[in-house]
């Protein structure tokens, strides 16, 4: 029988910013759409990367269009910790969002996420990771939803 | 007394090598080989094949885009799954049925009812139909391709023309801005091919176009300019989220798995116009192919 995985030993505090911004869009709205962004990339990041439970690693992609989620999970060896087996406590070390828009009559139409993420596992292996790359996302009835996403990852 | 001396002389030795036989601590890393994977997906609402008719209007200033004659007519299959991507180029010139019009060229289809007729007349001589007709003029082209920087082709016969480009078109790879990405893709009188030589320049350019996106999708608020001049200079009735959904697609094509080809067809003339009469079977194989993988195996 298995311990129950411990929680993450903290969680990171993430340097989240507003990148280039095409188009107008009004402040309110850039911080509303910037606010709604980050907790939908934070979701995914949080339970895939940060959470040493990769049992319920589906609900990461909560934030993710209905394609998107089937696919992620498909991707999950780099899309959350699902490839690295054995992890007792995750440390992260650095977090930044950086989300570029575009504005189409004063609205938000579409957000381009540029994301850096670097944590160390502790556990049956010891490994330094580096998350990198960008999610788009949409926003439709349901919110704003990831509609494409380019990811690397590099364990050490 | 011999015994004594071969352990202090055995004892002495294992202190030496005690002293200069470096522990086990590993040595701080001088060098690093990292296993770097990836992942990539862009939404294609469930379907691997995503098919976009590329039409270049002739539409003079002032002109209706949309109910002129296309000028460049590229079929486009994507498979948002590989990323690989099939383009098949159509003659303007080729002799087809248009539906509910009879036999004329297909480049009147457009004229005779806009970008939807235009897109059964092509859909139905490659036998698969296009979910996106994208209908851009020359001035529009010229800026869209200024807005990504311009974009490298390699030129397989030097040309240039009398009209549209004096100067020639080296062989090799050349860079083209704007105007002369629109005369690459237009000239034909001197090229040896004509109407199909044609085609496989806008093919060239087409995966050049592409090729740049997928440099520069990475690039700080790069595809959400992309979605701005799409905006301003297509015909479109998509809104801003579905074009920024369509130019991630494009940001996931792999340019080293883009296969072309354009319909073949006999040279003839009807009613005192020159015209092509396209090789059906070969146009439905290039469909086939691509319906099933993205990729046309040989033209």
């Amino acid at each position: 029988m298995q311990e129950p995985a411990a929680p993450p030993t903290f969680k990171v505090a993430p340097v989240v910013k507003v990148g280039r911004v095409v188009g107008r869009i009004s402040k309110k709205h850039q911080e509303s759409a910037q606010r709604q962004i980050s907790r939908a990339v934070m979701r995914w990041i949080d339970q895939a990367y940060l959470s040493t439970d990769q049992s319920t690693v589906r609900h990461a992609f909560g934030g993710f269009s209905r394609d998107m989620k089937n696919r992620a999970f498909h991707d999950r060896s780099v899309m959350s910790n699902a490839g690295i087996g054995g992890i007792t406590t995750i440390v992260p070390s650095t977090l930044h969002i950086t989300t570029d828009m575009l504005g189409v009559k004063g609205l938000p139409a579409g957000a381009t996420s540029r994301i850096e993420l670097r944590y160390k596992t502790i556990g049956d292996q010891r490994r330094h990771v580096v998350v990198g790359g960008r999610v788009s996302l949409v926003h439709d009835p349901h919110g704003w939803q990831v509609i494409s996403y380019d990811v690397h990852r590099g364990v050490r | 007394m011999k015994k004594l001396l071969r352990i202090l002389v055995l004892t002495v030795v294992l202190a030496v090598l005690g002293l200069t036989v470096p522990d086990s601590t590993v040595r701080p890393a001088e060098m690093a080989l990292v296993k770097i994977n990836t992942a990539s997906a862009v939404d294609s609402g469930g379907q691997d094949m995503l098919w976009i008719l590329m039409v270049g209007s002739d539409a003079r200033p002032g002109e209706n885009m949309t109910r002129s004659r296309g000028d460049a007519l590229q079929l486009v299959g994507i498979n948002t799954r590989t990323g690989a991507a099939a383009a098949i180029g159509v003659p303007r010139d080729s002799w087809v049925d248009i539906p509910g019009f009879g036999y004329s060229k297909i480049n009147a289809s457009m004229v005779y009812g806009g970008p939807q007729l235009l897109g059964r007349t092509i859909g139905n001589l490659v036998g698969v139909q296009p979910q996106y007709v994208f209908v851009t003029r020359f001035q529009s082209f010229i800026n869209m391709v200024n807005a990504i920087g311009g974009v490298d082709v390699q030129n397989p016969t030097p040309f240039s023309d009398d009209v549209l480009h004096r100067d020639p078109f080296p062989r090799g790879k050349i860079h083209l801005k704007g105007y002369s990405a629109m005369a690459f893709s237009r000239i034909r009188h001197s090229l040896p091919g004509g109407d199909f030589d044609r085609s496989r320049n806008q093919e060239r350019v087409m995966k050049a176009i592409v090729t740049k996106i997928v440099q520069r999708a990475d690039q700080p608020g790069f595809l959400a300019h992309g979605v701005t001049t799409v905006m301003k200079n297509l015909d479109t009735n998509l809104g801003p989220g579905e074009l920024y959904r369509l130019a991630e697609v494009a940001a996931h094509v792999v340019p080293s798995k883009i296969t072309s080809c354009v319909v073949q067809g006999s040279i003839g003339d009807i009613a005192g116009q020159s015209v092509v009469r396209p090789y059906v079977s070969a146009a439905r194989r290039y469909g086939n192919d691509a319906r099933r993988d993205g990729t046309i195996k040989h033209c």
